[in-house]
């Protein structure tokens, strides 16, 4: 079986990690998000009212917070759809489809290359909240070093969070970039699985947030 | 080698792009002129897999480039009349990527394929250079390469040179010429004679989504030998000549106008001399004729 890297899809994916790479803006967003993971760490109301700052419940608080103040998800939504666009304004489309390649495999690397690209901006949030806990404050709760929660949090209600408007913009795009009878119900059908998986996972994951 | 047969194209907004063109262009350098608007970009779009074409087909060893645009897309190198690359990617960059699209998956191989490209179009010293830095000479040269990938049988470059230096022009033209061979067919659509003229060998004139006329430069020259006539007139005079001689082309300059004319075997006034007769005569006589008359060659 054909690596999937080595498909169409995977050379356009591959091709919007690195012009994504070479941009400043996931950067600055990586920056942005870990110095605000640093100030929720210690100054949030985890602080305040003594909770475990690594306890199920506040990674979920910080992550709601998260994806609602930092990741709007709109915004989002379009730092995935928009490159598409750009690529039609910019002129480089008519090279790209004189290539042996689907517009849906077209559609779907771009989508998941900046998904990716974004997920990885926005883990950085993440990631140092795991770290932090090496470093405790005088002033708050640490409960003893925990790293499951963090991902499992992140993935599935981030993951899904940032999914689920981005396909929903690749929905209303695909009228642009004329391939609508191919993509439309793809990515209506990713739209319900994003809001079915946030039913069936997220909720119970807030609950267990809850709990703990 | 390539078979183009009633190809018919009406937009949307009911201009009829193509009226039913039929076409055959063997391999070497095919030159498709006529003015702006006459179907050129959208015949080039066609062939390309770009543009649904309303009816008609076009055959190229045995794959219908209109139905079977997978295939068709295998076998064809494409570099359109407006295009862009990612600015901040390099040269190797940029031509890495489409190679993948194109199917070349083996590292080493694409890498040997790349600087071989590279090389041939005069951009191996600045592969490792941002696209978005490079004159209009460097992109036109970089587009070529990426067109190039693949050993394409079909070659579309769609008025490739407007907009370049006479030097970046001539180093394009002599990479077009060395591209064609017995088993590569290169369009080359163009509003420049002069292109045509240098580097096709046979050549195919387009107005208002019709073929006038198809044959090669020579023979078209050879049909205007001995008609064109050249004159410089004071300005005044030139509304009294034009109603009076088949003028084909007028240049001011100084207060003067050189005009040059058909007239078959007959001197058309005292203050004409002889001319010889180039591409432009044939083309300007052609393109300036009323529709429906007919062509000169075919």
């Amino acid at each position: 079986m054909r690596s999937p890297f080595k498909t169409p899809f995977g050379a356009v994916f591959q091709n919007e990690v690195l012009v994504n790479s070479k941009r400043v803006a996931p950067y600055v967003l990586m920056i942005l998000f870990t110095a605000h993971s640093i100030l929720w760490w210690g100054w949030s109301a985890a602080a305040t009212y003594g909770w475990g700052t690594n306890s199920d419940y506040n990674i979920f608080r910080n992550l709601q917070g998260f994806s609602f103040i930092l990741g709007l998800p709109i915004f989002n939504a379009v730092l995935m759809g928009d490159p598409v666009i750009k690529d039609f304004q910019e002129r480089v489309d008519p090279l790209i489809f004189s290539k042996p390649l689907s517009r849906a495999a077209y559609l779907l690397g771009k989508f998941f290359g900046n998904f990716f690209v974004l997920v990885c901006c926005q883990a950085t949030f993440v990631l140092t909240m795991l770290l932090m806990q090496w470093f405790p404050w005088s002033r708050v709760v640490v409960l003893p070093t925990r790293v499951f929660p963090y991902f499992k949090h992140f993935l599935f209600f981030r993951g899904h969070l940032t999914l689920c408007p981005g396909s929903l913009l690749l929905y209303s795009r695909n009228t642009h970039s004329k391939c609508q009878d191919r993509l439309r119900p793809g990515s209506f059908f990713l739209f319900l699985l994003h809001c079915i998986s946030g039913v069936l996972i997220a909720e119970p994951a807030a609950a267990l947030g809850h709990s703990s | 080698m390539l078979k183009i047969n009633k190809l018919n194209k009406t937009y949307s907004s009911h201009i009829q792009a193509l009226k039913g063109i039929s076409l055959e262009v063997p391999a070497g350098i095919f030159g498709l002129l006529g003015p702006n608007g006459a179907g050129k970009t959208t015949l080039m779009k066609i062939l390309a897999t770009l543009l649904e074409a309303d009816s008609g087909t076009a055959e190229m060893h045995g794959v219908d480039l209109i139905s079977d645009k997978d295939q068709a897309r295998t076998m064809l190198g494409y570099l359109p009349q407006e295009f862009g690359f990612y600015p901040s990617l390099t040269a190797d960059q940029t031509l890495n990527y489409f190679a993948k699209l194109k199917g070349v998956w083996n590292g080493k191989e694409r890498k040997a394929l790349i600087d071989a490209l590279l090389d041939r179009v005069n951009l191996l010293s600045v592969r490792n250079q941002k696209v978005g830095g490079f004159s209009g000479g460097m992109q036109q040269r970089l587009g070529i390469a990426q067109a190039l990938i693949g050993e394409p049988k079909l070659i579309i470059v769609d008025e490739p040179t407007a907009g370049l230096d006479p030097e970046e022009r001539v180093r394009f033209h002599n990479l077009l010429s060395e591209t064609a061979g017995e088993n590569v067919a290169v369009i080359l659509s163009t509003h420049i004679v002069s292109d045509v003229a240098n580097i096709c060998s046979r050549m195919a004139v387009i107005r208002h989504g019709e073929i006038l006329v198809t044959c090669s430069p020579p023979e078209a020259i050879d049909q205007l030998r001995e008609s064109v006539w050249e004159a410089t007139v004071p300005r005044e005079m030139v509304s009294a000549l034009k109603s009076r001689c088949q003028v084909i082309s007028s240049q001011m300059f100084a207060g003067l106008a050189r005009l040059r004319v058909i007239s078959k075997g007959e001197r058309p006034g005292e203050e004409f001399t002889p001319a010889t007769p180039v591409l432009e005569d044939y083309y300007f006589d052609l393109i300036t004729r009323p529709e429906g008359s007919p062509g000169m060659a075919s």
